[in-house]
């Protein structure tokens, strides 16, 4: 539009030129062009001149912005908005208060929803949205099960809504250096195909081709950027240098760019070299199989494909594919394994509705401290009206000026959140994606300004209806004396029910909640900081010669000086427990039908004593474990007094619950031994080691003061031993991230803090709107002392009302806080520990506390008053 | 030899383009063009307030504008005036015609 009249100006004003030329014209072109120009004077000042002749005038005094001209256009002017920021100045009190509350407040409210977009987030490749990973649907569980090399194979022949299908399993690799140290590198088997469908070209070289897939053909490896920079100190020509892995020399063929990793965090690729021959090696799964989507392919029409290739798959092999479903699924979501998004996630909406629970309570408490401050300009409102502003008018200069006080709430919300996420990124960057981003997107900002909107909304709006109501109105007009006129009646006492309400509940039902997180844990103190963890893997190895290897490690590490003890086990104390379904043997066992859910642990035979953890009662593991059926197990005393209600454990029964679908039951484990629990590890069930298992085995090495001193030392032991042996993360034990106790410490602290802040949010409002109450009553309570009323009787009259509301307010709130706390402990009884009936106490203390000072203050204050100043003075 | 001419006096510009539009449709230049005639070269029209005034006067709605083929075949904006410029044409005229027969009264006072 701009440019048009732009154009249209020039236009004109060049034929006026043109023509004057011509009239010119008998003094020669150049000349006459001339003279037309001098005599037309400045053409980019006409051009300008013509523009802002043209232009409607702008209010007077007002220098018109773009941001002016956007909040015009919702009927809101700059005035409205000086005014705001200038209370913001005016009531540095207020303002502190309420842009706390909500900064508190509005980043909560997105927390979940912020959460969830980041699984939608697209991996960073060309076309990057059309990657996407098939997985199949275990319709028994409702889980995505990982894929095999033959479903790949399978779906590779049958779909053509594919351009082409690829395959990945992570893994890690020991890189040998020449001194004959392993370090391992995160790296991944990848078909071929794997680089054109992400369409990344490599820095150096080439990347893998199909002949690199044959069985028997050269060792080759293509590397990432970092491994290239660290290992082959960034050799221009690295293409041709061989390097070790796992003590086998590979070629490298090519070096990706920098910042290329696959599929997770992989930063080095090897061929896929299947025989197709062998059944086992095809019918195992572990395998992430992607494609992109050949052009003009919608989703709908790629699942549609793949769903006829899947029945077909079920009706071949029934035995193993009649549950499945495959599914075409977002890139990220897919690598998470999270089906649907975080929304369909158990939980996310009553976690959402949580977090924006605290922020209508952030709001409403705001919203009563500007309700206040709103009474109390009732003056200048009233000036204002009379001077002819509409109600909408004045209602909308209020909600300005909240938007302002909310805007403003919302970026220091932001600020510290982007801070505290990136702060705490650090401990899940190894175990998420590079695209993964926790920090403040352009989308989490919009929302953010929706919310301080809405914010604005209710604690701006409400008030100010209130206040520019009829009634009040007419009082502020006709009356014009001290007081506000408005009166707070019904309002105020709801308010205040709500607000001790709150308070009352919030406590109990946070230590609630944390409670039947961490239930009933009884820890022993275990020294974490005099152990050294690492990962010991070995997935290049057969089982039985893994196995051998496992046992010579551990007799190597024993045999070291100084070392105390080595344990081996699926799990190390403080870290994340796989967890399992289990009944009991028991004729009146009338726990839940579904099983009772603990962790279960895979251990060698010196597991405890390795740990310096002394059997209480039975019997350790023994090497006879491990030959036949292997059904002796070991519980902790969570276990005993969580599962077993305090029964004796040795030689009851236990088995795992399988699913309907599953049809064979397991077989009954007996409970030969008990051990103390670890701190922060619920109901254990050990078992023993089986010495096949060649993955997921940890170890913890008992060294004492300093353990990651004996890294280098593992290291060799464990490069002397076998090459293949890869010792990933070493760490000293009190190091190690649990996820489960992550979240646990997140939902703790995050869970006490909110608390807090709930807690002071509900009685700073019940302090203001209760003593602003009493406030507004001066005057009266002036008149009943001019009157005769005795000032006991007058007390009784105030704290009459006050408990009322607090009684009101209790009653409710301890109803709320026990039902839901009925429903979260899934209809069995509350349980009485002392730290929910400290709580409760706690919450009602403070409350009834802050009540009663609220009224005693004022009250005093108004008693002091001489009735004759309350009735002359403004009340 | 030329005439001399005279710049236009301060507000009458206005005036003297909607009467200079008041027969036609006219562009700016022919605008300019028809003063300068009218007035046998007497009054010369300042081009750079020429066109700034057209503008503000169509803001005013006392013109409106149009674009249509000049007398060589160039595309050229023709203004011409409306009802509103009409009555604002004849309260100027009256005014001005007041204003310079006082001015005239006074230069013949003996």
């Amino acid at each position: 539009m701009r440019r048009k009249l732009a154009r249209d100006i020039d236009e004109e004003l060049r034929f006026h030129l043109d023509m004057r030329a011509e009239e010119y014209s008998q003094e020669g072109r150049g000349a006459a062009r001339r003279k037309a120009l001098q005599r037309f004077g400045d053409f980019k000042l006409v051009v300008e001149a013509c523009r802002s002749a043209g232009k409607l005038p702008p209010p007077p005094g007002t220098n018109e912005s773009a941001i002016a001209r956007l909040l015009s256009r919702f009927g809101v002017s700059m005035i409205d908005v000086r005014l705001g920021v200038r209370m913001l100045t005016k009531h540095p009190g207020l303002t502190g208060a309420a842009v706390f509350a909500l900064a508190v407040g509005i980043p909560v409210g997105l927390a979940p929803m912020h959460a969830a977009r980041m699984f939608e987030a697209d991996p960073p490749f060309e076309e990057g949205r059309r990657v996407r990973i098939l997985k199949n649907l275990d319709a028994g569980s409702a889980n995505w099960v990982p894929s095999s090399l033959q479903e790949f194979f399978q779906w590779s022949d049958a779909l053509s809504t594919f351009e082409a299908l690829g395959v990945t399993k992570g893994s890690l690799y020991n890189i040998i250096s020449d001194d004959g140290l392993a370090e391992p590198v995160p790296g991944a088997v990848v078909s071929a195909s794997t680089f054109n469908i992400l369409r990344i070209l490599p820095q150096m070289g080439r990347t893998l081709d199909p002949s690199d897939e044959l069985i028997g053909g050269p060792e080759v490896v293509v590397i990432g950027h970092a491994v290239w920079k660290s290992r082959l100190d960034g050799d221009p020509d690295a293409i041709g240098r061989t390097i070790r892995i796992g003590g086998v020399p590979h070629t490298v063929v090519g070096v990706m760019p920098e910042g290329f990793l696959f599929p997770f965090r992989e930063g080095l690729w090897l061929p896929l070299r299947t025989n197709r021959l062998d059944e086992t090696l095809l019918k195992a799964r572990g395998y992430l199989v992607f494609g992109r989507l050949a052009d003009g392919i919608s989703l709908h029409q790629a699942q549609a494909d793949l769903s006829v290739v899947g029945r077909r798959m079920a009706v071949e092999s029934p035995e193993t594919h009649a549950l499945l479903q495959p599914e075409v699924v977002a890139f990220t979501k897919g690598l998470f394994g999270i089906r649907g998004g975080l929304q369909k996630e158990q939980g996310f909406y009553a976690f959402q509705v949580l977090a924006l629970l605290i922020l209508v309570v952030a709001c409403a408490n705001v919203g009563m401290l500007i309700f206040t401050r709103t009474v109390a300009r009732s003056g200048e409102l009233a000036v204002r009206t009379a001077l002819g502003a509409s109600r909408a008018r004045v209602v909308m200069q209020l909600f300005v000026e909240s938007l302002v006080l909310a805007v403003l709430a919302a970026g220091v919300g932001l600020l510290v959140a982007d801070q505290i996420s990136s702060s705490r990124f650090d401990m899940i960057a190894d175990v998420s994606p590079p695209w993964f981003d926790l920090g403040v997107t352009r989308w989490t900002v919009a929302w953010a300004f929706s919310l301080a909107v809405l914010s604005a909304g209710v604690m701006g709006v409400v008030p100010a209806l209130k206040v520019t109501g009829k009634k009040v109105r007419r009082h502020i007009l006709g009356a014009g004396e001290g007081r506000s006129g408005v009166r707070f009646g019904a309002l105020s006492s709801a308010l205040t029910i709500a607000n001790v309400t709150l308070a009352v509940a919030t406590v109990p039902l946070a230590v609630g909640v944390v409670d039947g997180l961490t239930e009933t844990q009884e820890g022993t103190t275990f020294e974490a900081d005099q152990f050294l963890s690492a990962r010991l893997r070995m997935p290049h190895t057969e089982p039985a010669r893994a196995s051998a290897i496992r046992l010579e490690l551990i007799r190597r590490l024993e045999a070291e000086p100084g070392i105390r003890g080595v344990a081996v086990g699926t799990s190390l104390p403080g870290m994340d427990h796989p967890s399992g379904r289990i009944e009991l043997d028991l004729d009146d066992d009338s726990s839940d039908p579904r099983g009772r859910r603990v962790s279960s642990v895979h251990v060698n035979v010196g597991y405890f004593d390795g740990l310096d953890h002394p059997i209480l009662a039975g019997r350790g593991f023994e090497y006879a474990d491990l030959s036949g059926d292997r059904s002796a197990v070991i519980v902790n005393t969570n276990f005993v007094n969580n599962v077993l209600g305090g029964r004796n454990p040795l030689g009851m029964r236990v088995r795992y619950v399988t699913r309907p679908t599953g049809g064979q039951t397991e077989p009954w484990l007996e409970i030969v031994g008990v051990v103390g629990s670890f701190a922060a590890i619920d109901a254990g069930l050990f078992h023993v080691l089986p010495p096949e298992e060649t993955e997921r085995v940890l170890l913890a090495v008992h060294v004492g003061d300093e353990p990651e001193s004996f890294i280098p030392r593992m290291r060799a032991l464990a490069a002397e031993v076998d090459p293949a042996v890869i010792i990933s993360r070493p760490m000293a034990l009190n190091e190690v991230f649990s996820f489960a106790v992550y979240v646990t410490d997140w939902i703790t602290w995050g869970g006490r803090i909110l608390t807090g802040i709930l807690l002071a949010l509900s009685v700073s409002g019940i302090y203001a709107i209760m003593s602003f109450t009493v406030v507004e009553r001066t005057s009266e309570i002036g008149i009943r002392i001019a009157l005769g009323a005795q000032r006991s009787s007058i007390v009784l009259n105030v704290a009459k009302r006050a408990l009322v509301q607090l009684f009101a307010g209790i009653v409710i709130g301890v109803t709320i806080a026990l039902g839901l706390l009925t429903v979260l402990k899934g209809g069995g009884a509350i349980p009485t520990q002392s730290p929910l009936v400290m709580a409760t106490a706690l919450g009602l203390g403070v409350t009834v506390l802050i009540g009663v000072l609220a009224c005693t203050a004022p009250t005093l204050r108004a008693l002091r008053i001489m009735p004759t100043e309350a009735l002359r003075g403004d009340g | 030899m030329p005439r001399e001419k005279t710049a236009l006096l301060q507000g009458t510009l206005d005036m003297l383009i909607l009467k200079a539009l008041d027969r036609e449709a006219k562009h700016g230049y022919s605008v300019a063009r028809t003063i300068e005639q009218a007035t046998d070269d007497v009054l010369s029209v300042d081009e750079g307030s020429l066109y700034p005034a057209l503008h503000r006067m169509e803001r005013k709605k006392w013109i409106e504008s149009s674009w249509g083929l000049s007398e060589n075949n160039r595309r050229a904006k023709f203004y011409e005036v409306t009802n509103m410029g009409r009555k604002q044409l004849s309260v100027e005229t009256s005014e001005w015609t007041r204003y310079s027969h006082a001015i005239e009264q006074m230069l013949h006072t003996p």
